[in-house]
């Protein structure tokens, strides 16, 4: 099947959007929400970041540059450990390099498995189809991480009878914190999983819907969106692991005793 | 007199608050020695360190300053994993296994290095903390307080350590129940030659113990 052209949206059509803009605003309005500020700033943000990301992937996408891609993605996987550090909400430097690591290698394995071996894109760094792919894979890559890691950290807490029961038994670290670890890497999936259970029959994905409204064949965009599920599933569990894996060296010494004055800071 | 099993020379202790910063002293400069085959209680008051004491003893905790020595030995020498099945700690709030008694005697061994004849073990220890045969299938999560106490006891006794630590362990238990852990306690001791050291803040409990009492305060530790 043909893909039709799809129809541009011009700037004065934009601005009509306005109209259900009015929508919120009233209702927020009307029931007091106070939300209206918050919410204005929201679509102007809105506006300002897509746009500009629009220019900017328009751009590089022009220039087709291996490098320029590369940049790209390093400021991604910079942007996503910057707000998954921030969303754990604790004050420890080294965060920061076990959400690096997580990404860098949860993300990159998948994002090497799929632009390399199941898409086999040309040339290797194509930003058409690197870029969306990379960005919705690091962005799962966060929230794996982040979700993992403050569930491991609060069970931790929660266990810690159990935790310090296993440790005087004369188990390793790795063996008395395994119930915390199994919690917290099933909790960072459940998302991931729940979201396969209902593709397509509750809710039609945001990039499929994208790609059938640019006219895509729905086959060819149902079999991009098989690849993604798939992919962020790998991604979140890869890196929600690798980000466990870290924080146990962590929060555990060598000696395999429990650092309080890390895991409660 | 035999040779000390546990030393402590000059040991200090503060909890640490972060990665440079510690704590106000929980222990000062704390010289003691634990007479193998004997049972020696701590006592103090609630948040005087006792705990601390005990996780120094097995290695939870490393002391700030000073030197523990298990057997003659540094216990920073002492691998941590070896040391706790010499050196138990039964913590205040038991801590048992989802599943049966069995399952919570027999999970010191999940690692497979069991040298056989572990139901004949299991029988004995329950009997030694005054419980029966008749308990190994009940679920753990149906005991009473007291329950859980001994069959967690009764697990630390599994692997046979040579020195039993034991924090607070009438907690959660009644006059009759206490009477009745100390004479277990005494009981242990005698036929096992079991080094004891029990900390509590009960003056009764500790002298029903009949063993050498020593007192925690200001995070010095006296005889008495």
């Amino acid at each position: 099947m043909m893909a039709e052209p799809i129809a541009p949206i011009g700037a004065g059509q934009l601005s009509l959007t306005v109209l259900l803009m009015l929508l919120v605003v009233g209702l927020s309005y009307y029931e007091k929400l106070a939300l209206e500020r918050e919410y204005l700033l929201g679509v102007g943000r809105t506006f300002v970041q897509l746009l500009l990301v629009g220019y900017i992937l328009e751009y590089i996408l022009s220039l087709n540059r291996w490098y320029l891609v590369l940049l790209i993605l390093a400021v991604m996987v910079a942007a996503a450990c910057q707000a998954g550090v921030g969303r754990l909400r604790r004050r420890d430097l080294r965060l920061y390099p076990m959400m690096a690591v997580s990404l860098l290698v949860g993300g990159g394995v998948t994002i090497l498995v799929v632009t390399e071996v199941v898409l086999r894109i040309e040339p290797w760094y194509h930003p058409r189809y690197l870029i969306p792919l990379a960005g919705m894979i690091i962005g799962n890559a966060m929230n794996g991480a982040t979700l993992g890691g403050e569930r491991y950290r609060s069970e931790l807490l929660l266990r810690s009878a159990e935790v310090e029961t296993l440790l005087c038994l004369g188990f390793g670290a790795k063996r008395a914190s395994a119930n915390a670890r199994r919690e917290a890497i099933s909790a960072a999936l459940i998302p991931t999983l729940n979201s396969m259970m209902v593709v397509g029959v509750v809710s039609l994905p945001g990039m499929m819907t994208g790609q059938i409204l640019a006219g895509t064949s729905p086959l060819i965009a149902v079999r991009y969106q098989i690849v993604v599920m798939i992919m962020i599933s790998a991604a979140v569990s890869l890196s929600a692991y690798l980000m466990v894996v870290m924080l146990s060296r962590h929060y555990f010494t060598r000696h395999h005793q429990i650092r309080y004055y890390v895991l409660k800071k | 007199m035999s040779r000390p099993i546990l030393t402590l020379q000059g040991v200090s202790f503060r909890y640490r608050v972060s990665r440079h910063e510690y704590g106000p002293p929980v222990l000062k400069r704390v010289d003691l020695e634990i007479t193998p085959g004997a049972i020696q209680v701590l006592i103090g008051s609630s948040g005087a360190g006792k705990s601390t004491f005990l996780r120094l003893l097995n290695r939870l905790e490393e002391p700030t300053e000073g030197v523990i020595r298990f057997d003659g030995v540094d216990l920073v020498e002492c691998d941590p994993l070896r040391l706790r099945r010499d050196v138990a700690l039964v913590a205040q709030e038991p801590f048992l296994v989802e599943g049966t008694v069995r399952e919570n005697l027999m999970l010191p061994f999940e690692d497979g290095d069991a040298a056989g004849g572990l139901g004949d073990k299991m029988e004995r220890v329950l009997h030694s903390v005054g419980l029966t045969a008749g308990m190994l299938t009940r679920p753990a999560g149906n005991l009473s307080v007291g329950e859980k106490q001994r069959v967690s006891l009764a697990r630390a006794l599994m692997t046979a350590p040579k020195v039993m630590l034991f924090d607070e362990p009438t907690s959660a238990l009644d006059p009759d129940n206490r009477g009745l852990l100390a004479r277990t306690v005494r009981r242990i001791n005698a036929s096992e030659a079991m080094t004891f050291v029990v900390v509590t803040h009960l003056e009764d409990f500790a002298r029903e113990l009949d063993g050498r009492l020593f007192r925690l305060r200001d995070g010095e530790i006296a005889a008495l």
